[in-house]
C-alpha cells in the first residue's frame, strides 16, 4: 500500500512540473493555476474526489501547501476567504446536490467568486432562528423579501448563503430554508453600515421580492436551521497550525510595552501586562490543542470556550495598551473617515492602538456573542439545565416579536 | 496499537489516580477532617494516607530505574504522568506530593546522590521535606509577631530529613528543629524552623551540591515542585467545578433548577473556560520541564530532547512553570470563592466539601511563590 503522504508529495511535485509557478504573470494566470490545482485534487485534500480533494484527512493538506509554497506557487488567500472557505464551502459540500457542488466549489475555492453570508437580521442576531426574512414559493422560484445586516463584503460579493423563513406556521427552527443567492439578482440592495471606528466593514442588505430559482435551494425545504448550525460551527474552524508566541491582537500590547522607556513601565502596570502575557500564552496553547483536534475532525466544544477567551482577552489587552501609552492615547492617527474596506483584514499586527481598542469591542459580539457562548458552555459542555423557553414549541407566527 | 511513552504515562497516572482517590478520599468525611483539624489523631490519618500512597510506587516516579525507581524520565512522559497524578491529588485532601515526589527526587538525581538513598526515597522508606531559602516566597516574609528568620516547611513533621536549598548550596539536614504549628489547610501540616538554624555551618548536614551547580539544581527542583502544585490546583479547580455543576443541576428554586438561571450559568461557564486555559499551560510547562530535565541531567546535552543549551532550556521551563502556577493559583482561588458563593448558604457550612478545597487552593497560592512574585519571574524572563 502506498503511503498517502508520499503519494500526495509525488502528485504535488508532478502538478508543479506541469504548471510551473514561474509562468504566472497576471491575476488570470494565478486563477488558472489555482483551477488546475483544484482539478488535480490538490485544493483541499479533505474535500471529496472530483471536487478539489481526495477524501483524505485534513491535516495532510499541509504537505501540499508546503510543497507549493516552497516552489513559489500561489495560495487562494485563505485569510480573505473566510466566508468562502469557512462557511459556504463546508455547507455546500455537506448539504448541496452533486450539481450544486460541481457548479460552485471550484470558483469558491479559487476565490474567483466572492461569497457573503446573509444570516443576521436587525431583529435576529443571537436568536438567529427568530429570523423574519420570508421566502414564498412561486412556480419554480422563491420570492424573498426582508432585511439582513452585518454582512461582510456584501458590496463585493458575487454570491451569498442565505437563510429565510419558508413556513411561519411551524415552530421557529423548523420553518427555515437555506438558499444560494446570486447577488446580482434584481431587488438586492447593499448599503454600508457605519461602525464606531468610522468605517463600514459591514453592510445592510435589503431583499425586495428577489427571485431565487428552486434549483438554488440548499437541502430540503424546512431543513435550513440544521445547515445554518453547520455553517456557524465551521466559522470557528481552526487550521491545526500552531500560532507563534505573542501573535495576534495581544501581541501588539507586548511589543508596544517593550518599546516604552523603562521609566514609563511602572510596576503596577507591569504586573497587569505580565498577567495578560500569561493569559495570552495559555489561550495560544489551548488554541493549538483545539486546532489539533479540529484538524482531525469536527470542532470540539472547547472551540466555543476558546472563542470566548480570545474575544475577552483581545478587549482587555487593547484597553491595557491605551493605559500603558498614557496621554499619547489622546491622539487617534486613523481619524474617523467613512471608508469601505475591500477585503477582510485579519492582519491585526499593524493596527494603531486606538483603532485596535475600538475594533476589539466587536470581538465579543461577532461570530457569537460572549453571552451566547457562555450558554453553549453551560448547557452543552457542563450539562446545566436550559432556561425555560416560550418560543420553541409554538408556531413562529405566534411568537411575540 | 502501541502507545507512545507519554500516553502510557498518562494512562499509568490515571490508574494510580484512582488509588490516590481511595487513599485520600475518605478524609473528606467530616470525622477525618475533624481529626486533621484537631491534630490529636492527625498523624494517624496522615500516616495512613502516606502508607497507601507509597504502596502505589509513585514516590519513585522520577527516580532512575537503576536506583529502584520507575525510570519514567528515561523513558519519556514522566511529567505528563506526574501532572495526571497531581490533578487527581488536587481533588482529595491527601498529604503533600510536590516536595517528596517531584522536588526531592529531582534534587537527588541531579546532585548525583547515593543510589541507596534514592532507592529508599523511591520505596517510601525515607521521606524528605524541602526548605527552599533561595527565593523570596511569601512564606519567607515576616508576618506581624513572627521572627524575621522564620521558615515554614510543609509536611516536614515526622520526615527523615530536610533538603535545604540555599544560594550556592544544597544540604540534607537530618536534625532540623521543626516546630509544628496550626495550619490554614489542615490536610497539609506545616512546621516552622529558624532560617539561621538551617543555614548555620555548625548544624550537621550532608552537602549534596555547591556553587553554580547547586543553583541550577535548585531552579529545576523548584520548578518540579511548583509544576505539581499547579497541576494539583487544576485538579482542585475541576473538582470545585464538578461540585457546583452538581449543585446547580439539582437544587430547585423559584420553580426551576438553579443552573437554568443565566446569572449563575454564565459564572459557571466562565470558570470552566478559565480552567481549560490553566490545563493547557500546565501541560506545556510539563513538556518544557521534562525537556529541560533531560538536558540538565546528562552533562553535555540531551539526545535530541532539548532545543538549546541547558541553561536556556531550564530558564524557559522554569518561567513557564511560574506562569502556569500563577495562573492556576489566581484562577482556582477565585474559582473556589465563586463556587462557595454559587452554593449559597450550603457553601459556607463545615459539612460542605467546598471549604476543604478552597483552603487547599488558598494555601497552595502562597506555598512556593505568590502569583505576583511568580509573575515577576515571568516578566524578567520575557523582558516585559
Amino acid at each position: 500500500m502506498t503511503d498517502p503522504a508520499q503519494q500526495l508529495r509525488a502528485d504535488t511535485e508532478a502538478f508543479l512540473a506541469a504548471h510551473p509557478p514561474a509562468d504566472i504573470r497576471t491575476e488570470a494566470d494565478r486563477l488558472a493555476h489555482l483551477e488546475a490545482r483544484f482539478d488535480a485534487g490538490l485544493a483541499a485534500v479533505h474535500y471529496p474526489e472530483g471536487l478539489g480533494g481526495r477524501g483524505l484527512p485534513r491535516h495532510l493538506q499541509t504537505i501540499v501547501d508546503e510543497c507549493i509554497s516552497a516552489a513559489g506557487g500561489p495560495d487562494n488567500r485563505p485569510t480573505r476567504g473566510v466566508v468562502n472557505l469557512g462557511m459556504a464551502g463546508p455547507t455546500i459540500l455537506a448539504g448541496g446536490t452533486q450539481e450544486q457542488k460541481e457548479r460552485f466549489m471550484r470558483p469558491l475555492w479559487t476565490g474567483r467568486h466572492v461569497w457573503c453570508q446573509l444570516f443576521s437580521e436587525p431583529g435576529a442576531g443571537s436568536d438567529l432562528a427568530g429570523l423574519a426574512t420570508k421566502a414564498v414559493r412561486d412556480g419554480d422560484d422563491w420570492v424573498v423579501t426582508g432585511q439582513k445586516v452585518w454582512t461582510t463584503l456584501a458590496h463585493l460579493a458575487d454570491w451569498a448563503i442565505l437563510v429565510a423563513r419558508t413556513d411561519p406556521g411551524v415552530p421557529k427552527h423548523r420553518g427555515i430554508t437555506y438558499f444560494l443567492l446570486d447577488m446580482a439578482s434584481p431587488g438586492v440592495t447593499v448599503r454600508p453600515l457605519r461602525q464606531i471606528t468610522g468605517e463600514a466593514e459591514f453592510n445592510e442588505v435589503y431583499l425586495d421580492e428577489v427571485r431565487i430559482p428552486d434549483s438554488l435551494r440548499l437541502g430540503p425545504e424546512g431543513a435550513g436551521w440544521k445547515l445554518a448550525t453547520l455553517t456557524l460551527s465551521n466559522e470557528r474552524s481552526g487550521t491545526g497550525t500552531e500560532p507563534p508566541r505573542e501573535s495576534g491582537a495581544p501581541g501588539n500590547l507586548f511589543r508596544a510595552w517593550r518599546d516604552l522607556p523603562q521609566e514609563e513601565r511602572e510596576t503596577g502596570l507591569r504586573d497587569a501586562v505580565t498577567r495578560a502575557w500569561i493569559r495570552s500564552e495559555a489561550i495560544r496553547l489551548t488554541q493549538r490543542d483545539v486546532g489539533i483536534r479540529m484538524a482531525a475532525g469536527d470542532p470540539p466544544p472547547e472551540a466555543s470556550a476558546l472563542k470566548l477567551a480570545k474575544a475577552e482577552n483581545s478587549k482587555e489587552t487593547a484597553s491595557l495598551l491605551l493605559q500603558a501609552l498614557g496621554d499619547r492615547a489622546l491622539e487617534h492617527d486613523d481619524g474617523y473617515a467613512f471608508t469601505r474596506p475591500t477585503e477582510m483584514n485579519f492582519d491585526v499586527g499593524g493596527l494603531t492602538p486606538t483603532y485596535a481598542y475600538l475594533r476589539s469591542r466587536a470581538n465579543s459580539l461577532e461570530g457569537g456573542t460572549s453571552e451566547v457562548l457562555r450558554n453553549v458552555i453551560g448547557e452543552r459542555i457542563l450539562g446545566l439545565p436550559r432556561e425555560p423557553r416560550t418560543d420553541v414549541d409554538v408556531p413562529f407566527s405566534e411568537v411575540p416579536r | 496499537m502501541s502507545q507512545n511513552p507519554a500516553e502510557a504515562a498518562v494512562a499509568f497516572g490515571a490508574t494510580v489516580a484512582s488509588a490516590l482517590a481511595a487513599a485520600g478520599g475518605n478524609a473528606r468525611t467530616v470525622e477525618q477532617y475533624d481529626a486533621l483539624v484537631e491534630r490529636r489523631s492527625a498523624s494517624d490519618v496522615l500516616r495512613d494516607h502516606r502508607a497507601r500512597l507509597v504502596a502505589t510506587g509513585l514516590p519513585g516516579l522520577l527516580v532512575p530505574e537503576d536506583a529502584d525507581g520507575l525510570g519514567l524520565l528515561e523513558e519519556g512522559g514522566a511529567f505528563a504522568a506526574l501532572v495526571a497524578v497531581a490533578r487527581a491529588a488536587g481533588t482529595v485532601p491527601g498529604p503533600d506530593i510536590a516536595a517528596p515526589w517531584a522536588a526531592v527526587p529531582t534534587i537527588l538525581r541531579l546532585a548525583g546522590a547515593d543510589h541507596a538513598l534514592q532507592a529508599q526515597v523511591a520505596a517510601g522508606e525515607v521521606r524528605l521535606a524541602v526548605a527552599d531559602l533561595t527565593g523570596t516566597p511569601a512564606a519567607d516574609r515576616t508576618a506581624a509577631g513572627t521572627a524575621r528568620d522564620t521558615v515554614r516547611v510543609v509536611d516536614g513533621e515526622e520526615s527523615d530529613g530536610l533538603l535545604v536549598l540555599e544560594p550556592g548550596r544544597i544540604r540534607l539536614v537530618r536534625d532540623a528543629a521543626l516546630l509544628p504549628v496550626s495550619t490554614f489547610d489542615p490536610t497539609r501540616p506545616v512546621s516552622t524552623v529558624s532560617r539561621a538554624s538551617l543555614t548555620d555551618d555548625t548544624i550537621a548536614g550532608d552537602t549534596l551540591a555547591q556553587g553554580e551547580r547547586a543553583d541550577q539544581i535548585a531552579v529545576l527542583a523548584r520548578a518540579a515542585g511548583r509544576l505539581v502544585l499547579a497541576a494539583e490546583l487544576h485538579g482542585t479547580g475541576q473538582e470545585l467545578l464538578r461540585l457546583v455543576v452538581e449543585h446547580l443541576s439539582t437544587r430547585m428554586a423559584f420553580g426551576r433548577p438553579l443552573g437554568s438561571f443565566q446569572a449563575l450559568k454564565h459564572r459557571t461557564a466562565d470558570l470552566w473556560s478559565e480552567l481549560s486555559l490553566v490545563g493547557s499551560l500546565v501541560d506545556e510547562a510539563a513538556r518544557l520541564l521534562e525537556a529541560a530535565l533531560s538536558t540538565g541531567s546528562q552533562s553535555g546535552g540531551a539526545d535530541g530532547t532539548g532545543d538549546g543549551d541547558p541553561a536556556t532550556t531550564s530558564a524557559e521551563a522554569s518561567a513557564y512553570v511560574a506562569a502556569a502556577l500563577s495562573l492556576a493559583s489566581d484562577t482556582v482561588v477565585h474559582g473556589g470563592e465563586e463556587v462557595l458563593q454559587l452554593h449559597g448558604g450550603i457553601g459556607y457550612t463545615w459539612e460542605s466539601p467546598v471549604h476543604v478545597l478552597l483552603k487547599r487552593a488558598v494555601a497552595s497560592r502562597v506555598r512556593w511563590g505568590s502569583p505576583h512574585e511568580l509573575r515577576q519571574e515571568v516578566a524578567q524572563r520575557f523582558e516585559l
